[in-house]
């Protein structure tokens, strides 16, 4: 356990150091800060004093080092667009996002999962045979069509919903907003949440059938039901219980994509979210955001990935997080 | 007393749009503490038989046809979906091939075996603890209480045999169908599973139906002896009548293939010419023809009955064929024609 996780905490460092130097080169090359902050008519000799304060100056592994030293101390620099420090920037908009994700996922799972299970028990059923059609519909509707369409009925016919921003939100410590703790709150994301989950639905759903059905002509399965187990036992203790993995890896993939690239949903409900903040930083040409979005992803994926291992050792005995370090 | 009596049994399969005649009017009884060996090729419907009394034939695309299984005199064809749960673990306990593969990987074996005791025998989990470390002990897993919080995968091959018949008898049945319970382990290791079966069987009085391809085993084991080909018993009596004087072609030239010390060198190996019968299909005549040494026109046209031959014993073949010092002896003519029958 111990070599697992120092070895698992070695690959995550090196993607994150992989990723900060990326970040680095955007933020280095792609915009140079000392003209965007003393704007396009200053003269050569302005922009050359500045940089010899700002020590971009130096040579490059000394920059990268100190683009390093200052993002471990949360220095990302300035927005260029916003002009305040891009960690306050990002922190402003994580917990939109997050919560988009989490109670998008939250909806997706308790759906996704039972109507797997059901479709791979009932495989002739006529309500299987819908809900597959549906997950087709899913799978194939594109999120701004569904964000418009629950707008157009549940905001613009029926008046119910917000169509747009984050409801009331509560401060809770210093970095975080929630807007779970207010009616209006859960009154606005709610539609969002949806857009973003029925794809999701879909997916895990289809898994799910996928390896249940997989699961249910396993042995075990089979010599479970020659116990006289009751079918309960059967599908869910026995079945159900061998599909996990799969689902905990695909589940966390997309739980970190939902969070780096809920761009078209944040955008159809005007959701303050990273989504919104990063087309508003494209626009502008926001570099220093931009590079501190990239490593902030890297981080989020980096973290959900040495989640979902932590999970498959808690699901499944076989898999040792043992000296091989890695999980096959 | 006869506590399980198979009539008539018949299972088909849908297979990419033709039908397979898995299992044809397969009739068999058995009495109680009885063992009765059911052997044949790979193919031949023994383990189609075997889930048709557990009612565990997966249907679609199984289905039983015909037949009656009374078990203690009730027709477990019949009974409700919640009835025959009830009795398969309980009553009726069957094990499989692949202890690899039989295990859930997932819950602990300790898991495994008290979930069967409190379903079956309303156990409280301290209790069925307790019991679950006996049973342990009862098929020869040493140190049982500090194993029972190990998954599968810390097991071998045999040790997880063991556990998986621990898990079949936890409840005591009066009838245990072992599926080739040895045919996946190493030699070795297949004399102590049988041993450990045989006690069991003695221990709880239980009956036993020991389905195997391997004729040692059974003459071992068995009482009786069912034989199995393309789907149907072929031949059935008493395992020592049996081997002594086998009836029908198929029967014959399997005890010839199999290397025999206490007869002439030159008769050890009679490996049967051909192949397995295709099961689809339903095919005219006696399903063994294609590969019958003894095969007369008749074979090809009329299905042989299956017929009382002297006592206790049934055998599926139109002629009175009998292995004898000088070798096969097809005698006289048709004994019995189906027109008499
Ligand atoms: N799940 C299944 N689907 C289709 N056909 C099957 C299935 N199970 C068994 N069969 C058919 O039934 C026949 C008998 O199989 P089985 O009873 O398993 O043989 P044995 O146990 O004697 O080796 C096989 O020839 C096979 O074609
Ligand atoms: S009925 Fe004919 S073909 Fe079939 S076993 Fe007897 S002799 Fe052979
Ligand atoms: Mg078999």
């Amino acid at each position: 356990m111990i070599v697992y996780l120092t070895q698992r905490l070695g690959q995550t460092a090196l993607v994150l150091a992989a990723v900060s130097l990326l970040a680095f080169l955007m933020f280095r090359f792609l915009g140079d800060p000392v003209v965007a902050i003393l704007g396009a008519n200053s003269t050569g000799l302005q922009r050359d004093e500045l940089r010899r304060q700002m020590g971009l100056d130096g040579p490059l592994p000394l920059q990268f080092i100190d683009y390093v030293l200052g993002m471990l101390r949360g220095d990302f620099g300035l927005s260029y667009r916003l002009g305040q420090p891009v960690l306050r920037v990002l922190a402003e908009r994580v917990p939109a996002t997050m919560e988009l994700a989490l109670v998008g996922m939250a909806i997706a799972l308790c759906i996704g999962i039972p109507a797997g299970v059901y479709t791979a028990l009932r495989p002739a059923g006529m309500l299987s045979r819908l809900t597959m059609l549906a997950s087709l519909v899913g799978i194939s509707m594109p999120s701004f069509f569904m964000g418009m369409l629950l707008i157009f009925i549940f905001s613009v016919t029926l008046g119910w919903l917000p169509s747009f921003g984050r409801g009331e939100t509560v401060r809770l410590g210093s970095l975080w907003t929630t807007g779970l703790l207010t009616v209006s709150g859960l009154k606005a994301i709610l539609m969002p949440a949806i857009t973003i989950s029925v794809f999701q639905i879909a997916m895990i759903m289809r898994l799910v059938r996928a390896q249940m059905i997989e699961a249910l002509r396993t042995d075990f399965v089979r010599f479970a039901r020659a116990r006289g187990l009751p079918s309960r036992a059967v599908n869910l203790r026995h079945a159900l219980a061998n599909t996990l993995v799969p689902v905990v890896t695909v589940v966390g993939l997309q739980l970190g994509s939902i969070i780096g690239f809920a761009v078209v949903t944040e955008t159809v409900f005007q959701w303050p979210g990273l989504g919104l903040l990063f087309l508003q930083s494209v626009a502008a040409a926001d570099i220093p955001v931009l590079s501190a979005f990239l490593v902030f992803i890297a981080l989020v994926f980096v973290t959900i990935n040495f989640l979902t291992d932590l999970l498959y050792a808690a699901i499944d005995p076989r898999i040792r997080l043992s000296d091989k370090g890695s999980i096959a | 007393m006869t506590i399980l009596d198979v009539s008539g049994l018949s299972v088909r399969f849908a297979s990419q749009g033709r039908t397979v005649h898995a299992v044809e009017d397969v009739s068999f009884s058995l009495a109680a503490g009885e063992t009765l060996g059911i052997v044949g090729e790979s193919g031949s419907g023994k383990s189609v038989t075997a889930l048709s009394v557990m009612r565990l034939v997966p249907t679609p695309p199984g289905r039983i046809v015909a037949g009656r299984v009374l078990f203690q005199g009730r027709d477990l064809l019949t009974l409700g979906d919640e009835d025959i749960r009830r009795i398969r673990g309980r009553e009726i306990a069957m094990i499989f091939q692949d202890p690899m593969t039989s295990l859930n990987p997932v819950l602990t074996i300790g898991r495994q075996l008290t979930e069967v005791l409190e379903v079956h025998l309303g156990l409280h989990p301290r209790a069925a603890r307790n019991e679950a470390v006996d049973l342990l002990k009862l098929v020869g897993i040493p140190e049982a209480a500090s194993r029972l919080d190990e998954y599968p995968h810390r097991f071998s091959g045999g040790m997880r045999q063991r556990v998986m018949i621990a898990m079949a008898v936890a409840c005591k049945p009066r009838l245990l169908i072992a599926d080739e319970p040895t045919t996946a382990l190493d030699v070795t290791i297949q004399a102590q599973i049988l041993e450990i079966l045989s006690n069991l069987q003695r221990e709880l009085g239980m009956a036993m139906v020991l389905i195997t391809h391997d004729l040692g085993v059974v003459a071992g084991l068995a009482d009786r002896v069912a034989v199995m080909y393309g789907g149907q018993i072929v031949e059935e009596g008493p395992t020592a009548a049996l081997f002594a004087d086998p009836r029908m072609p198929y029967t014959i030239g399997l005890l010839g293939s199999i290397p025999r010390l206490d007869r002439p060198d030159d008769r050890r190996l009679t490996p049967i010419r051909g192949k397995p019968p295709e099961a689809a299909g339903r095919p005219v005549g006696c399903r063994f023809a294609p590969r019958c040494q003894h095969v007369a026109p008749v074979c090809r046209t009329e299905a042989p009955p299956f017929r009382p031959i002297g006592h206790d014993r049934h055998a599926r073949c139109h002629f009175e064929v009998r292995l004898t010092d000088e070798g096969v002896h097809a005698q006289g003519s048709r004994v019995l024609s189906p027109k008499d029958a």
